[in-house]
């Protein structure tokens, strides 16, 4: 008789303790009098930690400068971090639990586009604003969200078209197997059939392969002039060391990469790397005041031995843009920030330089700049666009693409 | 000619990649039945000690890689030893048991790396001995793949002539064989398991040496090799060193053969594909130590 | 005897999960509780097959995920009219693949979702059991498989979307974020809380029967199964497909919830994260494998924030070596056998020293 109450009771306080569990977790409601909350939903675990660590610092220095220069209309900003683990189905819990419990007024968020896209109805359903810090593929435009990064013809286009320029002629696609590399290269297709150029091949790594052989070797079998290479994380750094111990320098085999950046020049070595291209929009050498000031800041926070980065420059602009944005509705409320947006001219003096949103597809209007590695390990600039480009994610205005049929999903 | 001179190269190299990881895992699961899931994290951690070394001592000379060889052995070796003392001994017997509590090591391992090092990777370079290759017509091989091979071929020498010529190798062997019995002839087979697990660990340590040479060196190394190395000691037959070669040579050339015909995705679901299916026919493996008991314990 | 309190304690949680929606008022919270009821589900499809019959499959995720997927071509089809989707465009596709089609229609998804999922399974284990393939080999090779789908689902990214998988779909009952559409997220919940109950009903009638019994002694000791005259390779086979089917509608409920189905819930860690749920909670008893997995689930929502998140993924593997090694029987072990234990000598010491 005892046991089984015992049992009983002990069945009835577990069940308790997982409602009170829930309980636990809900934050402190909206903001308060003195303070705002943001909340920042990134990878801290997991593969994809490797590359969200730094976007993850941009916006913590970001809110600590803004914090420390008095706020926004007068409130700290306060972060509430949540570990979307390299995961999309995690990222779409821990963000519907930012917009709905926490109270928070904004997120900046996801790397992945999967992560993005696994998020993307949550923040439209409830009516929340999230900055997207990353270059992507494009092909997408939402209502709640705000895109900080390149869309492709403000990264991937410009690059080719600096290839072509330069008399470079069969083109090599080589790229990770997701839909970033898949996309980017049915882009790069369109666009050099339309200037008659050859793809002389297009092969697709495993996301977390190691060994290139095989592929280097399709690589000597094509003899391209240039390698175009959206390869992620990992796979750089296996590729590029491997292409090294055959000795295929950029005079060989010349590359142009999207997701390669300081940091991974860091990680594979500059003498590996020394002389290939990639195309971002900002470079730790971009040779601004404001950009002075920025990495100096971000050094000095975080190590002298860190390097800034396209990604994490555009993570702290999102944060300033979207102080900008509060400033010009005069409120924290979602539906006032949006419309500000929307009327344009929210811009910000960023160490790229000055970036506009477009208010009506909510992408920002970048400078590109072709850079080339160099032996201290910073990629240093070779041709940057004279003025900012407008951001097209669906390649509107651009004949070629609208001739291949690239075009918004017909709803 | 120049292809095939090529493909064969890089077979072998992957061959011997997979062999290297696997090794170690080959030993422990041969003879204690643990399935190492944080194989692949003690593969991590001998990459890092590459790392390590090479901040310690300076740039990238040779003697700070050749050294660190000897020292990520020693330092999995004794992690490895340290972990069977406190957790595999408890799991003896239960093999599925501690496949789990090593996954949950896994974790803990990998997120102390992210914790030390940080999320990004670090930069090891590889030697100037190993840099550019060796030119032999028209194909390069590579200084350090070359290396790579002649390191797994010294490690199994080495293992083949632990195992077969000393006296701590018959008893590893009995033990593998009939535990009680070599109990019950005065062998300490807890010490027998403690060490090892820790050669097993220690093999892991200079396999990550050579990954460190060829790839990144983040917290998440570890996970990519973890599958194809059971998969290689599943293939050859526990226990058995031969045929832990045969698995990997299986392996590797048939991911660099079929790969260079399909896409990379593809490639993987075929060869995985492939030893399901060969195991079908040879559910324990190419070389099975024949028991007369029924079980497996 | 102990079923009776196992019973008690599920209809302990049926009863507080189902005032959960009255009760509690973010929606975000009721759609992870959700969620957690999914998981639950395939949680006590793998105590099935791992604390009953002693197998443990470290591939479930594929199950998971092709019911899901199912689920999410309906979904997402009946959203866009039956339209292509923009993962279809971008990869050149001019008409709908013909494996989409059976998922303009609902009875057919229904169906499909249980069917194919259960089908593989069947075939996996007809060909794996009949090698006698066991042990930890038999989890090897599940954790091979996981792989080999993993690295197909990613390769064929026009006809599966890749990595990012099927997104921007709405539940079967429509829109369920947001405080407009509480109601249907109630229902949704209801839905998925009927489900569990109806799962567990059938999970504990099984193991209760003679059935159950030849699972244990499948477990403890299969030689002996055989010698004593039942064909083992069947009833595996058996448990080892009603478990792939229990766990394809556990993630076909979860679509509902979640919003979208990726391939990361097929990869291995996500497998053995699924274990460890049942490992936690409490193997080879129906309710612990419930327990687990709300139990992981919401400290990780609620722990992996913050400062927090570091230290989360050495919490969780601590508790996972912890209790592989100290605590068998996971938390029901704990409460069951432990607690009473350390109260009967705690009892005992203070009577000898009485």
């Amino acid at each position: 008789m005892k046991k089984r109450v015992m049992n009983a009771a002990a069945a009835a306080v577990l069940a308790l303790s997982m409602v009170l569990m829930t309980g636990c977790g809900s934050g402190s409601g909206s903001s308060s009098k003195e303070s705002v909350k943001v909340g920042l939903l990134h990878s801290m675990t997991g593969s994809m930690a490797i590359s969200e660590q730094a976007v993850l610092d941009a916006e913590k220095l970001a809110i600590k400068e803004i914090n420390e220069s008095g706020g926004i209309l007068g409130k700290q900003i306060e972060y509430q971090e949540e570990d979307g683990a390299s995961d999309p189905s995690t990222f779409a819990s821990k963000a519907e639990k930012l917009v709905d419990q926490d109270g928070i007024s904004t997120v900046f968020g996801c790397w992945t586009s999967s992560s993005r896209k696994a998020v993307k109805s949550i923040f439209e359903d409830y009516d929340a604003l999230l900055f997207y810090p990353v270059q992507y593929e494009g092909m997408e435009s939402s209502s709640n969200i705000v895109y900080t990064g390149a869309a492709p013809n403000q990264q991937i286009v410009p690059a080719i078209e600096y290839l072509i320029d330069k008399g470079y002629k069969k083109f090599f696609l080589l790229g990770s197997d997701y839909v970033f590399p898949r996309t980017a290269n049915m882009i790069i297709q369109a666009q050099l059939d339309a200037a008659g150029l050859e793809v002389v091949g297009e092969e697709y790594a495993d996301m977390d392969q190691t060994d290139f052989a095989a592929i280097i070797a399709k690589i000597e079998a094509a003899q391209p002039d240039v390698i175009i290479n959206t390869l992620n994380g990992t796979g750089n750094v296996s590729f590029f060391k491997q292409m090294s111990e055959k000795n295929y320098t950029s005079d060989k085999y010349m590359t142009m990469s999207f997701s390669i950046a300081e940091e991974e020049v860091a990680t594979i070595g500059a003498d590996i790397l020394k002389g290939h291209l990639v195309s971002w929009n900002y470079y730790e050498t971009t040779d601004t005041e404001k950009n002075k000031e920025f990495v100096e800041a971000y050094k000095k926070e975080y190590g002298e031995d860190r390097v800034t980065s396209d990604p994490a420059e555009a993570a702290y602009d999102a944060v300033y843009l979207w102080k900008a944005a509060v400033e010009k509705a005069n409120s924290f409320e979602v539906d006032d920030v949006l419309a500000a947006i929307e009327e344009g001219g929210i811009s910000y003096d960023a160490p790229e330089g000055t970036v506009t949103i477009d208010g009506s597809n909510h992408h920002l209007a970048k400078t590109v700049r072709i850079g080339e590695v160099k032996d201290d390990g910073l990629i240093y600039e070779v041709y940057s666009t004279d003025a900012p480009v407008e951001p097209d994610p669906y390649l509107q205005t651009y004949d070629w693409a609208v001739a291949a049929g690239i075009k918004p999903l017909e709803e | 000619m120049a292809e095939i001179m090529n493909t064969i190269f890089n077979s072998l190299s992957l061959s011997s990649i997979y062999l290297l990881v696997a090794l170690g895992l080959a030993v422990t699961f041969g003879l204690m039945g643990v399935i190492n899931m944080a194989h692949g994290e003690f593969v991590m951690i001998g990459a890092y000690t590459t790392y390590v070394m090479q901040e310690l001592m300076g740039g990238n000379g040779s003697a700070a890689y050749l050294l660190s060889i000897p020292a990520a052995f020693a330092v999995t070796f004794l992690l490895g030893c340290v972990f069977e003392k406190i957790l595999i001994t408890r799991l003896y017997g239960r093999k599925i048991d501690s496949l789990l509590a090593t996954w949950g090591i896994s974790l803990i391992l990998q997120q102390a790396a992210r914790s030390i090092f940080g999320s990004q990777g670090v930069n090891v370079n590889a030697p100037a001995f190993l840099k550019s290759g060796l030119k032999v017509g028209a194909c390069t091989f590579a200084y350090n793949r070359i290396f790579i091979i002649a390191l797994v071929a010294l490690c199994l020498a080495g293992v083949w002539l632990l195992m077969n010529k000393t006296s701590f190798g018959a008893k590893m062997r009995a033990t593998m064989q009939n535990r009680s019995m070599a109990q019950c002839m005065g062998i300490n087979s807890r010490k027998i398991d403690c060490l090892t697990f820790g050669i097993g660990s220690g093999l892991a340590g200079i396999a990550g040496c050579s990954v460190a040479l060829l790839g990144s060196v983040d917290s998440t190394v570890g996970q990519n090799y973890i599958v194809y190395s059971f998969m290689t000691v599943v293939l050859g037959g526990v226990g058995n060193l031969l045929g832990t070669v045969i698995g990997a040579v299986i392996i590797g050339f048939s991911s660099i053969i079929i790969e260079a015909h399909q896409g990379a995705s593809i490639a993987r679901a075929i060869v995985l594909l492939i030893i399901i299916v060969f195991l079908q026919f040879r559910p324990k493996g190419l070389f099975v130590i024949r028991s007369r008991s029924l079980d497996e314990e | 005897m102990k079923t009776k309190k196992k019973h008690i304690c599920f209809a302990a949680i049926a009863i507080v999960l189902a005032a959960v929606p009255f009760l509690v008022s973010s929606t975000s919270l009721v759609q992870f509780l959700g969620k957690c009821i999914c998981f639950s589900i395939v949680a006590i499809a793998l105590d099935l097959i791992w604390g009953y019959t002693g197998m443990l499959s470290l591939g479930h995720g594929i199950y998971f995920c092709l019911g899901g997927y199912c689920m999410a071509m309906y979904l997402r089809l009946r959203d866009n009219g039956g339209a292509l989707t923009d993962f279809m465009q971008t990869g050149g596709l001019k008409e709908l693949p013909l494996f989409w089609r059976p998922f303009l229609s609902l009875p057919l998804t229904f169906i499909l979702m249980l069917f194919i999922p259960g089908l593989l399974a069947a075939v996996i284990g007809f060909f794996v059991f009949r090698s006698r393939i066991k042990g930890v080999y038999f989890s090897i090779i599940t954790q091979a498989l996981t792989w080999a789908a993993y690295s197909l689902f990613i390769a064929n990214s026009k006809y599966t979307g890749g990595n990012n998988g099927i997104t921007d779909f709405t539940s079967l009952l429509g829109k369920t974020r947001g405080a407009a559409n509480k109601g249907n997220l109630m229902m949704l919940f209801m839905i998925a809380l009927v489900m569990l109950v109806i799962v567990y009903i059938l999970a504990s009638w099984l193991v209760g029967s003679k059935f159950g019994k030849l699972l244990i002694a499948i477990r403890d000791g299969e030689n002996r199964t055989y010698f004593s005259g039942y064909c083992v390779n069947n009833y595996k086979n058996f448990i080892y497909t009603l478990s792939a089917v229990l766990t394809a509608l556990g993630g076909a409920l979860y679509v509902n919830f979640n919003g979208s189905i990726t391939p990361s819930q097929m990869t291995i860690s996500y497998s053995i994260t699924m274990i460890i749920w049942v490992a936690v909670g409490g193997r080879g008893t129906i309710i612990g494998a419930i327990i687990g997995a709300f139990f992981i689930n919401l400290c990780e929502y609620n722990l992996s924030s913050g400062s927090l998140a570091d230290i989360w993924q050495y919490i969780i593997g601590l508790i996972f070596c912890v209790t592989i090694v100290f605590f068998k029987g996971g938390i029901v072990g704990l409460f069951r056998e432990q607690i009473p234990a350390l109260i009967r000598r705690t009892k005992k010491t203070a009577k000898e020293a009485a």
